[in-house]
């Protein structure tokens, strides 16, 4: 490339902003304008019915992250709280996959079997998790199982179905292919069925965890001393509207981030998939 | 009906009927079909849609049973599919998470009772012997979704080659390929069902050029219930270059006949 080609230093910067910042500032201006007028509007009191210190502010929010971030909530660190609700998300959540994933392929796989069982877990599959919270509470008492028997549940059935439907829509000529060559039933499972329903599998995982990680939340609404849920929830109690802020914000970033693994694993794993 | 004076019958129907449950009772998609092919040579068989193509194929291949009369390969009753007939579907289902090299390979990996047992290095030498025969040998790494239909088909008859099954069933396995790549795909296939020995073709199509340039005989059929109309001994058959074959003017003459006769079958 000759040098009359090149972009100016000045240039580049100017095709950068065109490219990136044009397209970012009516988005931005929008937050920002939302912002000033919840900083400067909204504490004087113009939104009917809601008292203005129950809505908060944005400096308040910023002031209240910095404050749980240095002091922690109800004697728990904020990572604390982050890393109580992970873990019985991740507890539920792996139990049901060791179990709802081969399950799942083996009702598929074998409709006799399926025809046993699946219409009993299509059944119990649209019941709200959050229902069964009083039911696990009179079992289990409201102690940390409890909590993760609700998410297995949640999580369970999702993978289960998902993985039943996983093996249903495998083509049917991968199986006459798998019929001419008398693969065993260990090949034909493992090289064949598996790696074809692995997309459907992945998608319900990633649905399930996305579930779980909502009902850890609302199973620590109702008793729990450490976690996110139990953040809110107490500081709600109090009225610290910043902090409760800052709670759901934590809540929904853990959300996403979590989504984000999921998928970065799922293009790394099923590198075929929408092609 | 005999396809081929020669050799002994490969693939043989004896008035196989086959009748299907439906909601209004059973239909007979298969009327005491009779016809047999002998070892190495290629028959097709063409027909308007629903006159049990595809049902005959499967019959031969083992995925289901006449409900009369019999369908025998090399003189045995075929009740279950076997790696002595290897079937090429419709699509080249292939399959998507593994390379060409792989999907080549897979019947020889995890198959059971192929002709020969072969180790890993064996395997992998077939797999390039194969690759290269179909024109595939700088794709070997490739992934399905990476190569166009044409070479998913040549991957897929690569596949089916190295299994060295006696018989090959073929269920209109380049319909879906462009005018040009599908008569590159059936130069193909006969060059390498000639050089590789004696391999019996089953072959189903809708084209009927296609069945008078692959093949040695060529059975049309009526369809509901499906019926050998027709059995014609392809003179030209073993003439390996298209152009010698397409400029004949007794193959203009056969083709004619043959497109005439199937669009009385079915009147447009």
């Amino acid at each position: 490339m000759s040098a009359t080609e090149r972009a100016s230093p000045r240039e580049m910067g100017r095709l950068r902003w065109s490219g990136l910042g044009w397209k970012a500032l009516p988005p931005l201006s929008v937050v920002v304008l939302a912002l000033l007028v919840w900083e400067y509007l909204i504490p004087r009191g113009i939104v009917p019915g809601v008292k203005a210190q129950y809505l908060g502010t944005p400096s308040g929010v910023w002031a209240a992250g910095v404050e749980l971030m240095n002091e922690g909530y109800g004697g728990h660190s904020l990572f604390a709280h982050v890393r109580a609700s992970l873990f019985r998300t991740a507890t539920g959540f792996a139990i049901a996959a060791c179990i709802g994933v081969p399950l799942g392929i083996v009702l598929g796989y074998n409709k006799r079997a399926g025809a046993f069982l699946l219409p009993i877990f299509g059944f119990l599959r649209p019941i709200p998790a959050l229902a069964f919270i009083p039911i696990v509470v009179i079992w289990f008492g409201i102690g940390e199982f409890a909590k993760v028997f609700v998410i297995f549940m949640t999580a369970f059935l999702y993978v289960l179905l998902g993985s039943v439907s996983g093996v249903r829509s495998v083509p049917n000529d991968y199986f006459r292919l798998g019929r001419t060559y008398h693969l065993s039933t260990f090949t034909t499972l493992f090289r064949v069925v598996l790696p074809s329903a692995l997309p459907e599998i992945f998608v319900s995982l990633r649905t399930a965890m996305a579930l779980s990680w909502a009902v850890v939340v609302a199973s620590e609404l109702i008793a729990a001393q450490v976690g996110l849920g139990y953040l809110i929830q107490s500081a709600s109690q109090v009225y610290a509207i910043n902090k409760v802020y800052v709670g759901v914000a934590l809540i929904g970033l853990v959300g996403v981030t979590i989504d984000m693994v999921f998928l970065v694993i799922e293009r790394r794993m099923l590198h075929w998939v929408g092609r | 009906m005999s396809g081929g004076e020669t050799g002994v019958a490969q693939i043989e129907l004896r008035e196989a009927s086959k009748a299907f449950a439906t909601g209004s009772g059973p239909r007979l998609a298969l009327d005491a079909v009779s016809f047999s092919v002998a070892a190495g040579e290629t028959a097709t068989v063409i027909g308007p849609t629903g006159c049990g193509k595809t049902t005959i194929l499967n019959m031969v291949a083992g995925f289901t049973e006449p409900t009369r009369g019999q369908v025998l390969c090399a003189g045995q009753p075929m009740t279950e599919p076997g790696p002595d007939r290897g079937f090429m579907f419709q699509r080249p289902t292939l399959l998507p998470w593994l390379t060409v090299a792989d999907n080549v390979a897979f019947p020889c990996r995890y198959g059971h009772g192929l002709r020969r047992q072969r180790s890993a290095a064996e395997i992998d030498e077939a797999v390039r012997h194969y690759l290269e025969s179909v024109g595939l040998a700088d794709a070997s790494d490739l992934h399905p979704h990476q190569m166009s239909g044409g070479m998913q088909s040549r991957a897929a008859l690569a596949r089916l080659l190295i299994a060295e099954s006696s018989v090959l069933l073929m269920d209109e396995p380049f319909a879906a390929l462009d005018a040009q790549t599908r008569l590159s795909m059936q130069q193909l296939l006969k060059h390498v069902v000639k050089s590789e020995g004696l391999r019996t073709v089953l072959f189903i199509t809708h084209d009927v050029e296609e069945a008078l340039l692959i093949s040695d005989h060529v059975f049309l059929m009526s369809a509901s219930p499906g019926r050998i109309l027709r059995h014609v001994e392809v003179p030209f058959g073993k003439r390996e270059n298209y152009r010698d074959v397409v400029l004949l003017p007794e193959f203009t003459e056969l083709k004619h006949e043959l497109i005439d006769q199937l669009e009385r079958l079915v009147p447009v």
